[in-house]
């Protein structure tokens, strides 16, 4: 086409498809902008219309056939005004501050508000990678302690990179339906309202067995029709694949189908900061005992190891992988396997290089 | 009044075993595989990938001093070898960088699926191992290679140092408190906490309230038998099942678990505590037969 724009992100000239929003131009740049109720395979979230009712198994939740508002994450400074980004279309030349204060602390309220109907101990709690999720030290109640979509779960990580804001009110669990249907459970006490169920219902299956109701201002999320048969699901299981929080989840095994697979993965943002592999940023690490992760070019572990002494370690890694990180810690053959356990709950399997005793077996 | 006597009641026999029947001097390969957990270290010698002889001491202060005792006490056994004879040595456990003498270090996941599979045969899938200071769950494929695994946290309750310390405070041997734990009538409520201090004050107060020694024992089993099988459910538990480590020879944690997952685990053919040691053995072999290529 041809048909490109400049647009002026963070400082930097970047160029973009005319007609895409700004959170694509960004996204599509390699500058991440915070966001949960977008998603690549579905219309963006806000603006669109629900209905006067929906349903939660038996429970019938009667509303107004309003607008979702979004999740109101992505809100950038667009031309010294603060914007969603998702739903902007680009203009040349206009300058995006996505870091600005005001944008952050925007952002940060949107998230407080989310996380205010949501359990949140998996983001605040100190020992939350390290742990089992079996016990819990800090005695909190079951039902606000991680659920089992923590490796992947995508809230987590987006506030983990906006940060909590100290004035998030505390969860409250308040006992919604868990339903169980024939092919999917949903508990719907972990649900965010972000719609991208309901989209991928209508836009990618157009099933319209999902959809929801404005109850005093709050977009609520639901079934169409009392159950799965009568909403109209055609048992695709986009909702599961697109749904951010673990909502609906397979009561069997996933079953596999063209809509399904076409969901992308979402890119998450980045929490850590990662080093180049290279002799001159290894020789400044410290020569004390600690954990690395190796990571390729696409920001992949690809390694996990614990040294006695993490320069000559590291050192010893050069031009197996693109980047690393480390941190200190003495009881590093224990914190090996933690990490490695952390990434075999998250991928079903080791780190690509992990496996160096695979060919071990058949001798 | 009740005393409770601190005395070493926690000490549980070290072994050193060799196999007279083999002839090492016949062997290709000899290999060797260290387990140097934070309780007890075993060092395990493999004539052509068969057990030939291993010891099972206690760690001591010292993590590199604790390798090199198993080791000397197994080619004191032999007699007529010397490390130089060993062809290659895996390292593994939580101490395993601290095995000066080991060519190469290899995880304790990995060697104790390795090992599962010697010690109960490849039908083995979902493996329990209990060490000293930490529980896995593992599963593995049929040849040993793990599929997924889940520990505890940073914390030492249920464990087995946790037992040691319950056995002090009762004055039973560690080797009776598992047969002693199954003679109550009717199972009591579980403890309420596994965490070893906690433990040791609710252990107390039941001493005070006059319950019989049994009893204490199998309150406390059953709290580390739920702990242990909240963690297997976590992982998914895939017959056959086995539990490798110190305290798969703890028949009182290990009737409860089978009671608790209505699963019977397999009866091994050798000291369970040996199998991440066995796994290193074997993939020392192993490393040595490619590196020969």
């Amino acid at each position: 086409m041809g048909d490109t724009i400049t647009v002026i992100l963070d400082g930097k000239k970047v160029t973009g498809e005319r007609g895409k929003t700004v959170l694509e131009v960004a996204l599509g740049n390699g500058f991440y902008i915070p966001n949960i109720c977008y998603h690549p395979n579905v219309s963006p979230g806000p603006n669109k219309k629900g209905a006067e009712r929906v349903f939660r198994g038996e429970y019938e939740i009667e509303g107004e056939a309003e607008e979702y508002e979004g999740c109101g994450l992505c809100v950038v400074k667009i031309n010294g005004e603060l914007r969603k980004a998702c739903i902007t279309i680009v203009e040349d030349g206009i300058k995006v501050e996505i870091d600005d204060a005001d944008a952050m602390e925007e952002r940060r309220k949107n998230l407080a508000r989310i996380l205010a109907n949501h359990p949140h101990v998996c983001i605040t709690c100190e020992y939350r990678n390290g742990c089992d999720r079996v016990q819990c030290m800090f005695g909190y109640a079951v039902e606000e302690r991680c659920c089992d979509l923590f490796p992947r779960c995508e809230l987590r990580f987006v506030s983990e990179y906006i940060a909590i804001p100290d004035y998030t009110p505390k969860y409250v669990f308040q006992n919604l339906p868990v339903v169980e249907e024939k092919m999917y459970r949903w508990n719907w006490n972990l649900c965010i309202n972000c719609m991208r169920c309901v989209r991928g219902c209508v836009e990618v299956r157009e099933a319209n067995a999902l959809s929801f109701t404005v109850v005093e201002g709050n977009a609520v999320a639901g079934r169409t029709g009392r159950s799965d048969v009568e909403s109209g699901c055609k048992f695709c299981g986009v909702c599961v694949e697109i749904c951010p929080t673990g909502v609906p989840r397979d009561l069997r095994r996933r079953a596999s189908n063209k809509w399904r697979d076409s969901i992308a993965e979402k890119k998450l943002p980045v929490l850590k900061e990662v080093l180049k592999l290279e002799e001159s940023v290894i020789t400044d690490l410290p020569e004390t005992a600690g954990v690395f992760r190796l990571y390729d070019e696409s920001m992949e572990v690809v390694y996990i190891k614990g040294t006695e002494n993490l320069r000559e370690g590291i050192m010893a890694e050069i031009g197996k992988a693109a980047y690393f990180d480390y941190e200190e810690d003495e009881m590093y053959t224990m914190r090996e396997s933690e990490l490695i356990q952390e990434f075999l709950q998250a991928h079903g399997r080791m780190p690509r290089l992990n496996d160096e005793v695979d060919d071990l077996f058949d001798i | 009044m009740v005393t409770v006597q601190e005395s070493e009641y926690w000490r549980w026999p070290e072994t050193i075993w060799v196999d007279e029947s083999k002839n090492w001097q016949d062997a290709e390969v000899i290999s060797c595989g260290i387990d140097l957990g934070s309780v007890s270290t075993q060092a395990v010698l493999m004539v052509d990938g068969e057990l030939y002889a291993y010891a099972n001491i206690r760690t001591g202060t010292s993590s590199t001093a604790s390798s090199e005792k198993a080791v000397n006490a197994v080619l004191e056994k032999i007699g007529d070898m010397t490390r130089e004879n060993i062809h290659y040595i895996v390292g593994t456990g939580y101490g395993r960088v601290s095995i000066p003498f080991a060519n190469k270090t290899i995880t304790e996941i990995a060697c104790h699926g390795r090992g599962a599979v010697y010690v109960y045969g490849n039908t083995v899938r979902t493996i329990l191992d209990m060490g000293g200071q930490d529980l896995k769950a593992i599963k593995v494929d049929s040849r040993g290679k793990v599929i997924n695994f889940l520990m505890n946290d940073k914390c030492a309750a249920g464990t087995g140092r946790g037992i040691e310390v319950v056995c002090d405070m009762l004055s039973v041997p560690i080797t009776e408190v598992g047969e002693l734990s199954l003679k109550v009538d009717e199972e009591p409520e579980p403890v309420s906490t596994t965490c070893v201090v906690f433990a040791k004050s609710e252990i107390l107060g039941l001493i005070r309230r006059g319950w019989s020694k049994e009893m204490i024992l199998a309150a406390f089993f059953n709290a580390v038998s739920s702990r242990v099988v909240e963690l297997l459910e976590r992982v998914g538990v895939e017959p056959d099942f086995a539990i490798t480590g110190g305290i798969s020879k703890n028949v009182g944690v290990v009737r409860r678990i089978e009671r608790n997952l209505n699963l019977k685990a397999l009866e091994p053919k050798i000291d369970p505590q040996l199998a991440g040691a066995i796994g290193a053995a074997l993939f020392a072999r192993a490393l040595y037969i490619k590196s020969k290529k």
